[in-house]
């Protein structure tokens, strides 16, 4: 599987010229259903999550509410991804997702994430600064 | 160089039309489709190539799908028939491959009213055209040539358009012609048009009756059903194909009815010296001008003896316009207070066919065929005649006017010169064009019951129930469901009955006389001991609203082929005879 590649770090610019192939694909896709807002994709009304919306809503307090933002988040993505990852390639088929955050001063929210694939031979993790 | 069809303009759904499920499906085969060429590219939500490319293409996809479907709508015209259009121009358009044009081309058609000040010979030249207004009409004739007029009791020529001129008032004479053309301004009955010819003594055309615009409002729709019924047959040899051929023809018929043999109301094919069934078929039309209005003064000659025999009785044929319906009355024109005896014995009014091999004995009923004789009575106070005749210094001759005040249909002669042209009429087949039969209701009553403090719209249930016994006419037969929900629209909230006093009329006439008597005008007191009276049929509740009647003397010396049933029943019902009998719980 190969897909075109997304440099996130970067203002996510699109690199035409470069690619992601295997788990990467799976892994560049979650990314992008994480910050994505749920129920602005009118052929998937459940692609994406709530997280970065109610992060700019001022709804995430404090840690406890990041954490429990994150875990919503990180099931919506896992149960989406899934369900269009392809049945044949079992080896890019999500696992799991975890994300974490890990530092919020009311302004910025800091995220650790990662992802394994289904078989468990593969684990990706980074982090993602809203 | 044609253009292509802009589909998105003209079939593609708006985007938010299309909803997610039909979205999801599309995409999902836009992936499964590009999968077999590019396996390991990935397609997923979320990725570049998913999100940016087959997204979209999905949107695309199932809009295309949409129109496609839109389109094959508009192909069908059962859809187009009920409403469903998509693209009027396109169906404009597609309906021109059937020779169906739209409003903006379709012909209207009426009859107009040529009124000349002698009785004599005249040609129109078929070129003529009579305008009213700004709106031009032609002369609709059946067959090729000029319009040739001729004078009172002459006779027609087969295949040519010959038309025999009616006394319409002492020094007054007319004949009734089609005419179509583009109608842009209604054309009212009474209208006047001008002639852009000169013809010698020609002093007015007026319309009969209010024109056809030749399509409802809702064109393109009902053009498309015209299109289903009349696509496959459009000629008079069979049921169908005759109904189709006079919708196409004439849309302003209300009623069209094709009786053919075997059918119970087939009585002409029962006259084939061979006794084998011949190609017959009986027209039963009429149209929206049916139950129109006229007039006409009629000179009929006085006859105090008959060959030494003592008569004194005014006899003469009774030379109308168009075929009429039904007589509203018969007057004196020198005093109209005069009783003539009209329907009280003092007036008889004969029918003979003048074509008895097409069209015998009353077959020729409300039809260009038949001839009609009066013979009244001179009215007297005890010995002294009240009338006294006029007399004719070069001849002797004595005649009275008598203003005749009857109802027709124009269309029914119309139509019927129009199948008999050579390019219409079908080899083979006798088609004989006539008015239905009507059932005239002297007296419908309709009990009802309202609840107190409820105020009847009883104008407008009468002037509805007039207008719907007027419109019947096969197919539409009567149902009492359409008085009732009349009444109960009118305030009612309970119909008890629908009970009438009504007859058969079997023509206008009162007697029938066989082709070979010879007419009241030379023998009247032989004409009326030949002359058969039609059985008489009375109806006294709704329910004999749609007969069954067949002469049982047909084939012998007795029979009048009187004949009745739902494919020929038409209604004669004057408003002033719908009454209202309310009843108080």
């Amino acid at each position: 599987m190969e897909g075109i590649k997304i440099q996130f770090d970067k203002g996510e610019a699109i690199l035409l010229e470069e690619k992601v192939e295997d788990f990467d694909t799976t892994v560049q896709n979650s990314m992008v259903n994480i910050g994505t807002t749920k129920n602005t994709d009118k052929i998937y009304p459940d692609k994406g999550t709530s997280i970065l919306t109610r992060a700019t809503q001022g709804i995430i307090a404090d840690s406890n509410e990041a954490n429990s933002e994150a875990v919503i988040a990180s099931l919506d993505t896992l149960f989406f991804v899934r369900a269009n990852d392809p049945a044949d390639k079992p080896d890019i088929k999500l696992g799991k997702v975890a994300l974490e955050p890990v530092d919020y001063d009311g302004i910025f929210l800091k995220i650790n994430a990662s992802f394994q694939n289904l078989e468990e031979t593969k684990k990706v993790g980074t982090t993602t600064l809203f | 160089m044609a253009t292509n069809p802009d589909f998105i303009a003209t079939y593609f759904p708006e985007l938010d039309e299309i909803d997610s499920a039909t979205l999801q499906a599309a995409r999902s085969r836009v992936v499964t489709y590009l999968s077999s060429k590019y396996p390991d590219l990935d397609m997923r939500p979320n990725s570049v190539f998913g999100d940016l490319v087959v997204s979209p293409y999905a949107y695309m996809l199932a809009a295309l799908e949409e129109s496609h479907g839109r389109f094959m709508s508009d192909l069908d015209l059962e859809n187009v028939a009920n409403g469903t259009i998509y693209n009027c121009d396109f169906i404009t358009g597609y309906l021109k491959n059937f020779a169906v044009v739209d409003q903006a081309h379709l012909q209207s058609s009426g009859v107009v009213r040529l009124i000349f000040c002698d009785d004599a010979s005249y040609t129109i030249d078929r070129s003529t055209r009579f305008k009213f207004g700004d709106d031009e009409f032609s002369m609709r004739l059946p067959h090729s040539g000029s319009l040739s007029v001729l004078p009172v009791g002459s006779s027609t020529t087969a295949y040519e358009n010959t038309y025999v001129l009616s006394q319409l008032t002492a020094k007054k004479w007319a004949v009734d012609v089609p005419v179509v053309g583009t109608m842009t301004t209604l054309v009212e009955k009474g209208d006047e048009a001008e002639i852009n010819t000169t013809v010698t003594d020609l002093e007015e055309i007026s319309a009969v009756a209010d024109f056809e615009f030749g399509l409802p409002p809702d064109s393109l729709a009902t053009l498309a059903e015209k299109t289903r019924e009349t696509f496959y047959s459009a000629t008079l040899a069979t049921r169908n194909g005759a109904r189709h051929y006079l919708a196409k023809e004439f849309p302003d018929l209300t009623g069209m009815s094709p009786v053919l043999s075997g059918d119970s109301e087939a009585v002409r094919d029962s006259v084939n010296p061979l006794g084998m069934a011949s190609g017959k078929v009986d027209l039963h039309v009429q149209s929206k001008g049916y139950a129109n209005v006229e007039e006409q003064v009629i000179s009929i000659p006085y006859y105090s003896q008959q060959d030494a025999v003592t008569v004194e009785k005014f006899i003469g044929e009774l030379n109308l316009l168009n075929p009429p319906c039904y007589i509203d009355s018969i007057t004196y024109e020198g005093d109209s207070t005069i009783d003539l005896g009209f329907r009280t014995g003092g007036i008889d009014i004969y029918s003979q066919s003048n074509n008895a091999a097409k069209a015998p004995m009353l077959t020729a009923a409300y039809s260009p065929y038949e001839d009609l004789w009066i013979a009244i009575d001179m009215p007297k106070t005890g010995a002294t005649p009240l009338i006294t005749p006029s007399i004719d210094p070069a001849t002797g001759d004595q005649s009275g006017l008598f203003r005749i005040k009857y109802k027709s249909d124009p269309m029914v002669k119309v139509v019927s010169d129009i199948v008999s042209g050579r390019d219409v009429s079908p080899v083979g087949v006798d088609v004989l064009t006539k008015g239905f039969v009507p059932i005239v209701i002297d007296e419908l009553v309709i009990t009802y019951v309202k609840k107190s403090g409820v105020t009847m719209a009883l104008t407008t249930a009468k002037n509805e129930i007039y207008e719907y016994f007027r419109s019947l006419g096969h197919d539409k037969l009567y149902s009492d469901s359409k008085v009732i929900d009349t009444m109960f629209y009118a305030g009612a909230s309970d119909v008890r009955s629908i009970t009438c006093t009504a007859s058969v009329q079997w023509s206008v006439a009162n007697k029938v006389l066989k082709a070979t008597t010879t007419t009241p005008d030379l023998d009247w007191t032989t004409a009326d001991a030949a002359a058969i009276t039609p059985e008489a049929i009375s109806i006294s509740s709704s329910s004999g609203f749609i007969p069954s009647y067949i002469d049982p003397n047909i084939d012998t010396s007795n029979a009048t082929y009187a004949v009745l049933g739902s494919r020929n029943v038409g209604y004669v019902l004057p408003k002033e005879n719908i009454t209202f009998n309310e009843v108080i719980l």
